[in-house]
């Protein structure tokens, strides 16, 4: 109402990013470049929550591990210029099994400039793909 | 140097153009690289030219192009 009297829009600012991976992309960079490849993109509890029987590594899961976390540098928009480390953007799993996306630096300060303050994340997987879209919600802003 | 980027770029780029064709200042991501398969070339160049791109270099501009990859690598050759 009393936005209306001063004929104020509310505009919540909201932003969006997806993507899809091709499993067997992740395998062959598994298989070719081993750790190196995983610790440059994956976070410890990332690993371990896709390792099963303390050695078997899900390539289903750090696939829908890596597409949320290009979808968040989508949802992020970096240019060209900006750091942003694979991961300062985590994957981080409830025992429940839900997952969500935790923001370190400097991907939590770039969050913060962008006004976003609320991520939401949903993965799926489907044989040779995985798939997950990523929402940023922030403050609203105000204006005429 | 650049023939063996060349070579990177056609194992492991994912590039819909021919590499030994490609400008060295053509968008390497307009011509097919995604976020992925630039980490998969960043690694290859780090194994086949023995070096460690260092964390301020981890940029997407760094690798958008076959000079840009020339200049960094130069760079850490150099240093």
């Amino acid at each position: 109402m009393l936005l209306k009297l001063l004929n104020l829009a509310v505009t919540p600012r909201v932003a969006v990013g997806s993507d899809i991976v091709w499993v067997p992309d992740i395998r062959a960079s598994v298989e070719q470049f081993g750790e190196r490849y995983l610790k440059f993109i994956f976070t410890e509890k990332e690993i371990a929550n896709c390792t099963r029987n303390k050695e078997e590594i899900s390539c289903w899961g750090l696939a829908a591990r890596f597409a949320a976390k290009e979808a968040t540098m989508k949802m992020l928009r970096p240019n060209r210029d900006q750091l942003l480390p694979w991961r300062s953007i985590e994957v981080v799993q409830s025992p429940n099994g839900a997952v969500n996306i935790k923001l370190h630096a400097p991907a939590s300060r770039m969050a913060g400039a962008a006004g976003i303050d609320q991520i939401t994340l949903s993965m799926s997987h489907e044989r040779d793909y995985a798939t997950a879209v990523v929402v940023g919600m922030g403050k609203a802003t105000y204006h005429q | 140097m650049e023939g063996k980027i060349r070579q990177i770029l056609k194992d492991h780029g994912r590039l819909s153009i021919d590499t030994t064709k490609l400008a060295v200042d053509s968008d390497l991501y307009q011509a097919g690289m995604t976020s992925h398969a630039s980490v998969n070339v960043m690694l290859a160049l780090e194994g086949v030219f023995d070096i460690e791109f260092p964390d301020r270099m981890l940029k997407r501009s760094v690798f958008e192009s076959i000079s840009a990859i020339l200049t960094a690598i130069s760079e850490l050759k150099t240093n």
